[in-house]
C-alpha cells in the first residue's frame, strides 16, 4: 500500500511543497510541517479507501493540505487574540501568516520576483484560488473541491484575486519607474 | 501607457468572472456566446481578456521556474508513516504491505 501511495505521490509532492509554501507564507518550517502532516494524514486515509482511484490525487491532497492548513490558522488566530490581549505585536500577525495590509506589504519586501511579491499580499481566499487553478492547474471543480466551496464561488474569487493581482503587479511595475 | 502589462484590468463589473473564465478556456455554452457577443461591442472587456491572458501567461513563467521542490525532512515523515502502519494493523488485523499485494 505504501509504496503504491509513495508513487503517486511522487507526482504531487512538488506541487503541496509549493502550495504550503505560499499559504504559510513562506515559512519554511511551518511550509514542511504542513506537508508532511498533510502527507501523513494523506496515508491513514489511502489506508482506509477514502480515496477513489482514478480520480485527481493532487486535488484530494490539496483538499487536506487546505483543510490542515486552515484548522492551524484557527488555532493560530486564538492563541494570538488571547495574546495580543496581554501585548500587541503586529509581527506576530506577520508570522502567523495573517497579517493585515501594511503588514503584508512589509512581508512582501522579503520576495523579491514581483508576482511572488505580489500574490503574498493578496488575502488567502485569493492567493489559494490563483495557486490552485493558475499556479497547479486544477480546474473548477476540482479546485472547488480542494476548497470546499462551490464552482460558482471559485469563478468570482478567482476572477476577483486575477484583478488583484494585476493591479499589484501595475502597481510594482509605477514603483519600480 | 507603455505596455499592456501596465492597464489595470477593468471589465464591466458584471462581466467579470465570465472575462476571466473566458480567458482559461472554462467558459462553456450559452455563457460563453455571451461573453463573447459583448466582447464584441465592449473595448473595456476586451481590454480586460487580454489583460488576463498577460497574467496567466506571466503566473505560467511564475510556475515553471518555481516548481517541483522537495519534502524537507523525509525521515521524520517515514517514521509517521511507519506509526500509522503500526496502528492500521493494531486495528484492522492486517498488515498494510499484505493488503496491497492481495489488491495487486
Amino acid at each position: 500500500m505504501r509504496s503504491e501511495y509513495m508513487r503517486m505521490l511522487s507526482d504531487c509532492e512538488g506541487k503541496l511543497q509549493r502550495t504550503a509554501y505560499y499559504l504559510t507564507r513562506s515559512q519554511t518550517d511551518a511550509a514542511k510541517d504542513l506537508v508532511q502532516n498533510t502527507v501523513v494524514r494523506g496515508y491513514e486515509a489511502y489506508l482506509r479507501g477514502q480515496f477513489t482511484p482514478g480520480t485527481n490525487m493532487l486535488a484530494w491532497l490539496q483538499r487536506i493540505l487546505n483543510n490542515l492548513f486552515l484548522t492551524d490558522e484557527n488555532h493560530r488566530k486564538k492563541w494570538e487574540t488571547a495574546r495580543s490581549a496581554e501585548a500587541p505585536d503586529p509581527l506576530l500577525a506577520v508570522k502567523a501568516g495573517i497579517a493585515t495590509e501594511p503588514e503584508a506589504a512589509l512581508l512582501s519586501n522579503i520576495f523579491s520576483e514581483p508576482v511572488e511579491k505580489a500574490l503574498m499580499e493578496l488575502s488567502y481566499e485569493m492567493r489559494v484560488c490563483i495557486l490552485l487553478v493558475d499556479v497547479d492547474e486544477l480546474d473548477y471543480a476540482q479546485a472547488a473541491y480542494v476548497l470546499g466551496i462551490p464552482v460558482g464561488t471559485v469563478r468570482s474569487r478567482l476572477a476577483r484575486a486575477r484583478i488583484r493581482l494585476h493591479a499589484l503587479l501595475c502597481k510594482q511595475e509605477i514603483e519600480q519607474e | 501607457m507603455k505596455s499592456n502589462e501596465m492597464v489595470p484590468i477593468k471589465p464591466c463589473k458584471h462581466m467579470e468572472a465570465l472575462v476571466s473564465s473566458l480567458s482559461d478556456g472554462s467558459l462553456h455554452g450559452a455563457a460563453r456566446w455571451y461573453t463573447m457577443w459583448h466582447l464584441r461591442v465592449c473595448s473595456q472587456c476586451r481590454a480586460a481578456l487580454e489583460g488576463f491572458k498577460t497574467l496567466r501567461s506571466r503566473l505560467k513563467s511564475f510556475q515553471d521556474a518555481h516548481s517541483e521542490p522537495r519534502i524537507g525532512n523525509q525521515e521524520a515523515m517515514l517514521k509517521k508513516m511507519d506509526e500509522v502502519d503500526k496502528q492500521f494493523k493494531a486495528e484492522q488485523g492486517v498488515d498494510p504491505e499484505i493488503k496491497c499485494d492481495s489488491v495487486g
